[in-house]
């Protein structure tokens, strides 16, 4: 017992790093999740939404692919800038006084809250550029705007049942995008990227596609995360990643578009007191 | 010694597993902040709209189904125009309240017989 003693209480000041905070990947869709202050007030965060807005329809996009820290920067794991993603798909919108007005509505994967459904859950849900970029917890946005064939393939797909057939209601906070058990936004966002580009929504099909082609983000997170997460949290499932912690980011889907010809452009858009 | 430690191991996982379930609680109202905000913006003078999102959008003439066969023609007039500057309305939409709905449905006049 005396030996036992020692090893017991090494295990745990091991342990004390990855304890002392809330695991890293905490919730938003990926990694973060709202910080329990907003960044902006609600002035701010309407004209920092509006400049996003006019910035992507003065590059005439239709479709764009917008994300978000839904954390501090400082507190996001090394290498990634951004928690959150969505479509914003340039469309008209009714107002309440029967008016049509133009702009984006933003297209999402969200975890469940806990009460409707349960947290290790997930839910597709449109919403408002205000909406997105309240939860903002930085002053810049990333965006990837797809050529105009990317755009109206993408479209096509979220306008088809392939959308919802795409969702794994199953969420991870760091899913793994080459693995089919679970899925978070940005595994989302690539899925129905690898739908428009291979023009299929044979599930398996894709993630042996994305498996040959996507190159993923990799995690930094220690032994005591991977074993102890699941106990932690259940939104860390790691039964889908063996090897290296691997995700879907801004900066890996990205480079997924960039490097297959699939992008207009991709930018960080700082906001603008 | 060896209960203290059990107890302090017992405590120290307890507490990550409540810390952690704390930063689940800011994650849970993932859409509708704009709701809340209507109010203050109002008051700061952003024109605030409530709008409806009309159901799948802008692709005109596409066929649903993705499987197996390309993904069909949309909306080639659009398309023609893509990469141009497009319009943004200056107003700020945001989702619409709950509405009100009646509880009892309303009686419905009896047809009369001919």
């Amino acid at each position: 017992m005396r030996r036992l003693i020692p090893t017991i209480a090494a295990a745990c000041l091991m342990a004390a790093p990855a304890l002392a905070a809330p695991p890293k990947p905490v919730p938003d869709s990926g990694f973060s999740g709202h910080a329990a202050q907003a960044r902006y007030t609600a002035t701010e965060a309407a004209a920092f939404a509006k400049q996003i807005e006019r910035d992507l329809a003065a590059k005439g996009a239709r479709l764009a692919i917008v994300f978000r820290s839904g954390k501090p920067r400082e507190k996001l794991p090394e290498g990634i800038a951004y928690t959150h993603g969505s479509f914003w798909v340039y469309t008209d919108i009714t107002g309440v006084d029967g008016k049509v007005y133009k702009g984006y509505v933003s297209y999402n994967l969200y975890q469940g809250d806990g009460k409707s459904r349960p947290i290790d859950q997930s839910y597709l849900a449109q919403d408002f550029p205000l909406d997105f970029i309240s939860g903002n917890q930085a002053d810049d946005v990333g965006i990837i705007i797809p050529s105009p064939e990317m755009q109206r393939r993408i479209l096509t797909v979220i306008a088809s049942p392939s959308y919802e057939k795409l969702h794994v209601t199953s969420y991870s906070l760091i899913s793994n995008p080459l693995n089919a058990a679970h899925q978070n936004c940005t595994e989302f966002l690539l899925d129905v990227i690898a739908s428009a580009t291979w023009q299929t929504d044979d599930y398996p099909q894709l993630k042996a596609d994305l498996a040959a082609n996507f190159r993923p983000t990799l995690v930094r997170a220690n032994i005591f995360e991977r074993t102890f997460g699941p106990l932690v949290s259940p939104l860390l499932k790691m039964d889908d990643q063996s090897g290296s912690i691997r995700t879907a980011t801004y900066e890996s889907i990205a480079g997924f578009m960039r490097n297959n010809k699939l992008l207009k452009e991709n930018y960080v858009l700082q906001r603008q007191n | 010694m060896f209960r203290t430690l059990a107890l302090t191991i017992l405590l120290f996982f307890s507490a990550a597993a409540v810390q952690a379930q704390e930063s689940l609680q800011h994650a849970s109202d993932a859409s509708g902040e704009s709701v809340v905000a209507t109010g203050r913006l109002s008051e700061a003078g952003v024109k605030v709209i409530g709008g409806s999102i009309a159901a799948p959008l802008v692709v005109i003439g596409s066929v649903a189904a993705v499987g197996g066969s390309a993904v069909a023609d949309a909306g080639s007039d659009m398309w023609q125009s893509a990469n141009e500057p497009l319009e943004v309305s200056p107003e700020t939409l945001v989702g619409q309240p709950v509405p009100q709905v009646p509880n009892e449905a309303p009686k419905t006049q009896p047809v009369k017989a001919h």
